[in-house]
């Protein structure tokens, strides 16, 4: 029998997925290229959070809408300074992701150069730090914390983003400037406001997700890199169209990858548990060739 | 004191092999239109099947009794060989050839292979698809201890050790340099022949390229074979150069340079290749001279990582053509394009 | 004074002329009919009108003003309203949601009120009002671009072929509703036709574009019945 331990941590994982891949999703949809820098954005997150800890001495938990902020900031800063001022001087796909490598490769310098100038300042723990967490008592079970802050966020997350896109005349817009910028133009829409305020949005779901990491793992500048083959991986598989199917595609991607690994390093296969990243793979392969549409087509028409 | 001979080695041995890896780059990225985020997987191929054979090659070649496990032995029979082959010079050269063949192979065939997806995937998710597949490489070279040693490395036997204390280095720097002239020569004439107006034809017009008649299909997959085989060549002679084989060596940074230096140069002309290389390393250089000057509260590397991340924003967003823009008498491009009746006609465009 | 007053007017797509210089008057409460061969610049020539194609030389006076160098919504706002000839509805969204949209700057009692005169003026829609747009037919999606303009009560109207691929009967409603506006809510319209025959019969006034330049302007029964335009370029003959 699987450990329930290990289950827990699969839906931890996943929700930390289902974020990270619903963000990297909606940025998509306003950019229509992949952004290889996404996986940063939860570490720019995590470590805003993180400056606030071990600084200020805030409370763990506290610091959560710091991550969002940060991640959102951060976020927005890419997409005005750099994606659309590109796509405005006439970039083509090929050098929007291009461009997003090189903003993956600055943005990973500058959070070492800042783990280096927090270490060298406050003398504290800037690389593969950990955060602490609380146990609960759930009728006599004891019950790790991010277990239920991280899944109670996701589903606050996902009503409040619900809410926005099918309640709002704001939301409405930015479904009409994602379908169709130049009728939303036509409109009187302010499109590049929509998008933007698209990408703060996704930066501070990023954070958010970052800001899960070092409850499990320690956590690092480089960890942003690690964790985009399965964001990917759930995004494609969700139908990268699809809000709900990314979301569904971040759960299947964390249980496969958190349970088979489990199950690959067990007896009689003992495969080193360093060949994670196989399962994500495999599953990005298999979707690309035999689900190009990923599994939000079985249930809808894009989103 | 840095000594100015031995930076001089290190220079054009490195111009070499990042020339061979921006050929191939460019071969791929500035004919086709397909940047080949996977590059540093091909550049492992051809370094780890060096790793792999080299020192067992030779140790066989030397009558040398393997005793103990690979991975905490390697370095010291790769040692033993250099030995032999201080006094062996043809033993030496069959071992490069042999190796720098299987290599080519295996560089080809992956290239082939990657060729599946890289037909049928929209850009950014053969990118990720690439860059993936690479780093599962990189792992399991890492962990799978027999293959090149794992995490300590493989040692790689010294296959000029036969020539005299001084000419041995200029040798490196001859071996890298006559490879990279012939990568580049290569892509040049590529770019310059039919075939290579054929290549970027499929670049700028699919619909209209396959109305050409070309197969579209097989030019992909023959030059992604021979881009992929260029890249293997240039991870042959970066093993033999630096005498030993490190998996983590070969991560997706590597590949990031290289685009850097093929955006830099100008893609689409075989004379940016030449220069791109050259601003980078010379940019390389220079930081790693300022290391011994500054003194910074933080890793100057991360530093240089933050300033080529910020310099390649720079140029697609200041100068997207490069420093060597594409010269478009290179070939003959035809177009659809508009008469001022607003009627489609295939011509050449202004 | 003339709705629209364009002199010598030259539009394209970035450094590409399509119009070669088109000089036309639009009088108030009139319907304008511009009919032309297919790739002839009509549709260019409505997004110039509106703004959305580079404008090359020439000038633009809507009311009066000059407009030639405003921006889309700008227009807009001076109550010009543009019906496009493709993708003039958010497919994903709802009816609801579209012609709420249209309304985005209006305040809730103020859209609430203008829902109402519009569903009376396309009573048609309320059976649809909360189906996504992909689910509806030619003819349907028509009626929610009709109606995403009218909830911005402009007072000039500029139709691109709004009866393309519909039934007759449908044609025959939406066409209906176009003449509508003018006799009842008094309002002037520009309608570029795919259909000559219909439209010309119930048009004012009529302009027939060749590749680009002015072939006939004049009278729309005068168009109809002119001996070689007609047959030539309209295929009403023979
Ligand atoms: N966005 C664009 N960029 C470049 N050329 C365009 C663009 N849109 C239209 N054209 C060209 O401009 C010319 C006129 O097109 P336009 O759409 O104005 O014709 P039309 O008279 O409306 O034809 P139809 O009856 O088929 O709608 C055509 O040759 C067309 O190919
Ligand atoms: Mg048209």
């Amino acid at each position: 029998m699987i450990d329930p331990n290990i289950l827990l941590d699969a839906l931890v994982y996943s929700n930390m997925l289902a974020l990270l891949s619903l963000s990297l999703t909606l940025t998509i949809m306003t950019l229509k290229v992949a952004n290889f820098a996404h996986g940063d954005l939860a570490i720019i997150g995590v470590y805003g959070a993180y400056t606030f800890i071990v600084i200020a001495g805030l409370a763990t938990y506290l610091t959560m809408p710091l991550a969002f902020l940060f991640g959102g900031i951060y976020a927005v800063l890419c997409y005005l300074l750099i994606y659309s001022p590109l796509r405005r001087r006439g970039a083509n796909f090929v050098m929007l992701m291009i461009a997003s490598m090189a903003i993956d490769i600055a943005t990973r310098a500058l959070l070492q150069i800042y783990a280096d100038l927090l270490k060298f300042n406050f003398k504290v723990y800037s690389r593969a730090f950990i955060f602490n967490d609380f146990t609960a008592n759930i009728l006599g079970v004891q019950v790790r914390g991010l277990v239920l802050v991280s899944s109670l966020s996701v589903i606050a997350l996902l009503a409040l983003l619900y809410i926005l896109l099918m309640k709002t005349k704001f939301g409405v817009a930015m479904r009409a400037a994602i379908e169709n910028p130049a009728l939303a133009e036509v409109l009187g829409i302010n499109v590049e406001k929509v998008y933007a305020t698209s990408w703060f949005l996704a930066g501070g779901f990023a954070g958010i997700a970052g800001f899960f990491l070092p409850f499990r793992i320690p956590t690092s500048p480089d960890l942003g890199f690690i964790i985009l083959l399965p964001i990917f991986a759930a995004s494609i598989l969700g139908g990268i169209n699809s809000l709900s199917g990314a979301v569904v595609g971040g759960y299947i991607v964390g249980f496969s990858e958190i349970l088979g690994t489990y199950l690959l390093s067990q007896p009689p296969i003992n495969l080193s548990t360093a060949y994670r990243p196989a399962i994500p793979f495999t599953i990005l392969i298999i979707t690309l060739l035999l689900l190009p549409q990923g599994i939000a087509s079985l249930w809808s028409r894009g989103d | 004191m840095i000594n100015l001979f031995l930076l001089l080695v290190d220079i054009g041995t490195m111009y070499g092999v990042f020339l061979i890896l921006s050929a191939s780059m460019e071969l791929e990225y500035g004919e086709l239109g397909i940047p080949n985020f996977g590059k540093v997987m091909f550049f492992a191929a051809g370094a780890f099947a060096v790793g792999a054979l080299a020192v067992r090659l030779g140790t066989w070649l030397a009558g040398i009794q393997w005793q103990g496990e690979f991975k905490t032995k390697s370095i010291l029979y790769s040692t033993a060989v250099s030995n032999y082959f201080a006094t062996h010079p043809l033993q030496a050269l069959l071992v490069f050839a042999v190796t720098l063949v299987v290599a080519a192979v295996f560089g080809a065939i992956l290239g082939i292979v990657a060729s599946y997806p890289a037909i049928r995937l929209r850009e950014d998710y053969l990118a990720i698809t690439l860059i993936a597949a690479g780093e599962l490489f990189r792992i399991f070279g890492r962990n799978y201890d027999p293959f090149i040693g794992g995490t300590m490395g493989v040692g790689v036997p010294d296959i000029l050790a036969w020539m005299p204390p001084g000419t041995k280095e200029a040798g490196y720097i001859a071996l890298s340099l006559s490879f990279a002239a012939a990568s580049w020569l290569i892509l040049y004439r590529l770019s310059t022949s039919p075939f290579g107006r054929a290549l970027r034809a499929i670049r700028d017009e699919e619909l209209a390229a396959a109305t050409l008649g070309k197969d579209i299909v097989k030019y992909r997959m023959k030059v992604l074979a021979l881009g992929s085989a260029m890249a293997a060549v240039a991870g042959v002679i970066y093993a033999y150069y630096m005498g030993s084989v490190l998996a983590d060596d070969f991560n997706p940074l590597k590949t990031f340079l290289v685009v850097l230096m093929v955006v830099l140069g100008g893609s689409g002309n075989p004379y940016g290749t030449l220069v791109g290389v050259a601003v980078y390393i010379f940019l390389d250089r220079t930081l790693a001279l300022l290391k011994h000057y500054i003194i910074l509260p933080f890793d100057i590397n991360y530093a240089a990582m933050l300033f080529f991340g910020v310099i390649l924003l720079l140029v697609l967003m200041y100068r997207p053509e490069g420093i060597i823009p594409e010269r478009p008498l290179l070939t003959i491009r035809a177009k659809f394009c508009r008469t001022k009746e607003g009627k489609l006609e295939k011509r050449l465009c202004k | 004074m003339a709705v629209f007053d364009v002199e010598n007017l030259k539009v394209g797509y970035g450094k590409l002329e399509i119009l070669h210089g088109v000089t036309f008057k639009v009088e108030k409460n009139e319907l304008f009919v511009i009919v032309g061969p297919n790739g002839s610049g009509k549709s260019t020539l409505l997004k110039g009108l509106f703004g959305l194609a580079t404008i090359m030389g020439g000038k633009i006076l809507f009311n009066g003003e000059d407009v030639t160098k405003l921006p889309p919504h700008e227009r807009s706002k001076k109550g010009l309203a543009y019906h496009p000839q493709l993708n003039n509805t958010f497919e994903n969204l709802s009816v609801r949601e579209n012609i709420l949209l249209a309304g985005y700057f209006l305040d809730r009692d103020e859209l609430e009120r203008r829902l109402e005169k519009v569903l009376e003026f396309l009573p048609e829609i309320r059976g649809f009002m909360d189906r996504k747009v992909r689910t509806l037919s030619g003819g349907e999606r028509q009626m929610v671009a009709f109606a995403m303009n009218m909830i911005k009560e402009p007072n000039t109207v500029m139709f691109d072929e709004p009866t393309a691929a519909l039934s007759p009967k449908m044609a025959d409603l939406i066409f209906d509703r176009i003449v509508k506006l003018k006799t009842e809510y008094g309002l002037t319209v520009v309608l570029v036709e795919q259909n000559a025959k219909k439209a010309l019969e119930l048009g004012d006034r009529a302009m027939l574009l060749v590749t680009g330049t002015v072939k006939f302007l004049g009278p729309a029964d005068e168009l109809l019945t002119h001996e070689d335009l007609a047959s030539m370029y309209l295929g009403l003959r023979d």
